[in-house]
């Protein structure tokens, strides 16, 4: 049942996924070595966040086959930690931070109690390690989003991924809190593999090791083929037609990075 | 008020109030929190059709009514998943679709005059022994399944992806809430009428909502807050001679009113420095 640590974190075959009659992904292939830590970029409704969900086992392809840790996405839910866009989140809903990092540990079918002693330590302790335990009897909506935004790792964390999903997390994170989010991410990618998406391409091109652009289709480009400076060794398809790094991810359908096929959505 | 206790029809006029107080406390924790209201009035009132089709048929009331309401409160359901986007247009039809098919079905009943104002305001002077023990019971059901899947279910209203990624059975539970909330409704729309329903379910939750620390205090609070706007507002209407489901839904709105004025600053200390 345990896989050896040598199976990828995450493997995708010929996967196709279409939403209302349109394609979102085409033909993606991707394997992510553990260990990893990638950024996903690309542009707006190229199908970033579709790529998530389908690691995350919340929609399944329409073709093709995605593995994570080696198991369908679904069957090892309890080991990926996911840290969601937190623009989607009910925000004047009464709950303490504690609270929030305790629904992490509610394992598919098994029960959870607020009062289960180990269930909170561990919260705390994942509050501790995000700097975060001095606030862990606020209410979410009295702290900063940056504040949140480690809240929301600590809940990640405090089931002890081996992988960690993270959708535009840096979304509501000031330019300072994004350097420091970036550094965290560098100590946790020690022990989990990574997978994040982000507009940032400065923090990005400084911390991740490989990069997937997503535009329909999949472009990876790993440590190995890339030389030390990700901005500018990026794969040139990549950057073609993109003067700056902003323009890769506000670039219109003309200029993106490898090209779009018949209409955008 | 406490001679006014003497009065069997008033015991039992409490009584229901109070059961009503707490089904709706808890409840419209659940509806205020994931912004099913509309959602939740549709029912409502869709479960006119339901009294229309009792009638008709020469069913049951309770029997023809809870049938109807759950089915519609089940199809609701099931559109506000599948078609979000344009879920409140059509639960707003079949709003107006349950209220014409009862409203047609009991002109076609001969010798039945329909009273609309008995559904709007109930009759909570004239409720019997039965219907007290039976709204007892689901009150004492809605209570049990809450209490049991209250980790989900906090899950499932705060961050509904991260409820699925983490295997909780948000679909089920999500019909599971409004199924209780149909068959709730029914019941406590004959004693204290549609209006009141709706006071009862959305006035006390809004007002704890930025007050409490977590949705078990919200839901206490809002089932106190309920107790205190019925007590107030039968014995107001004892004293002032006037429509007791009225006067319940002014003290709340009061409630309501001080606590959008004055919240802010009312605010009890719900997080240690905040």
């Amino acid at each position: 049942m345990e896989n050896s640590s040598d199976t990828p974190a995450v493997s995708i075959k010929n996967l196709y996924f279409a939403y209302n009659d349109t394609w979102i992904l085409k033909d993606v292939n991707l394997e992510v070595a553990r260990g990893e830590f990638v950024g996903v970029i690309g542009p707006n409704g190229g199908g970033k966040t579709t790529l998530i969900k389908l690691m995350l086992g919340l929609l399944r392809p329409t073709r093709g086959s995605i593995t994570v840790l080696g198991r369908p996405p679904a069957e090892v839910s309890h080991k990926i930690g996911y840290v969601p866009q937190d623009i989607h989140l009910n925000r004047n809903f009464p709950v303490s931070a504690l609270d929030v990092v305790l629904m992490g540990r509610l394992a598919p079918g098994a029960g959870w109690s607020l009062r289960d002693p180990k269930a909170k330590e561990a919260a705390l302790e994942a509050l501790a390690r995000m700097d975060m335990e001095a606030y862990a009897d606020y209410r979410m909506d009295d702290l900063s989003g940056g504040q949140r935004q480690r809240v929301f790792i600590a809940r990640a964390l405090v089931s002890q991924p081996e992988l960690l999903l993270l959708d535009e997390p840096t979304a509501s994170i000031d330019m300072e809190g994004q350097a420091d989010f970036f550094h965290l991410l560098q100590d946790l990618n020690a022990s989990m593999t990574i997978i994040i998406v982000s507009h940032d391409l400065m923090l990005m091109a400084t911390h991740v090791k490989s990069v997937a652009c997503v535009n329909r289709h999949l472009h990876y480009h790993d440590a190995a083929a890339m030389g030390g400076n990700l901005l500018t060794d990026l794969c040139p398809s990549c950057i073609k037609g993109a003067r700056c790094p902003v323009d890769l991810v506000t670039m219109q359908a003309a200029t993106c990075p490898h090209g779009l096929e018949n209409g955008d959505d | 008020m406490i001679e006014a206790l003497h009065l069997e029809f008033m015991r039992n006029a409490l009584m229901a109030g109070l059961l009503a107080s707490l089904i709706c406390g808890i409840l419209g924790t659940l509806v205020v929190i994931n912004r099913i209201v509309f959602l939740a009035g549709a029912i409502a009132h869709a479960a006119y059709g339901g009294i229309g089709l009792a009638f008709f048929m020469g069913w049951s009331y309770l029997g023809g009514t809870l049938v109807f309401s759950l089915a519609a409160a089940m199809a609701m359901a099931a559109v506000s998943l599948k078609a979000r986007h344009r879920a409140d247009t059509i639960i707003g039809v079949m709003w107006a679709l349950g209220m014409a098919i009862g409203v047609i079905l009991l002109d076609l009943t001969p010798g039945y005059s329909a009273d609309l104002m008995s559904y709007l305001f109930g009759s909570i002077l004239a409720v019997a022994a039965w219907e007290l023990r039976l709204l007892a019971a689901v009150a004492l059901a809605v209570t049990l399944v809450v209490a049991r899947y209250y980790n989900g279910l906090v899950l499932m209203s705060y961050d509904e992806e991260f409820a699925r990624v983490r295997g909780v059975p948000v679909t089920p539970l999500y019909f599971l809430i409004i199924g209780m909330l149909a068959v709730a409704l029914v019941l406590i729309i004959r004693m204290v009428g549609l209006l009141l329903v709706i006071a009862l379910l959305t006035i006390a939750p809004f007002v704890m909502e930025r007050h409490a620390r977590s949705m078990a205090q919200m839901m206490a609070g809002a089932v106190l807050l309920n107790i205190f706007f019925t007590v107030t507002g039968l014995m107001l209407a004892y004293r002032l001679n006037i429509t007791a489901g009225a006067s319940i839904i002014m003290v709340g709105a009061v409630c309501f009113f001080l606590e959008l004025a004055l919240g802010r600053f009312i605010q009890k200390k719900r997080s240690p420095a905040a």
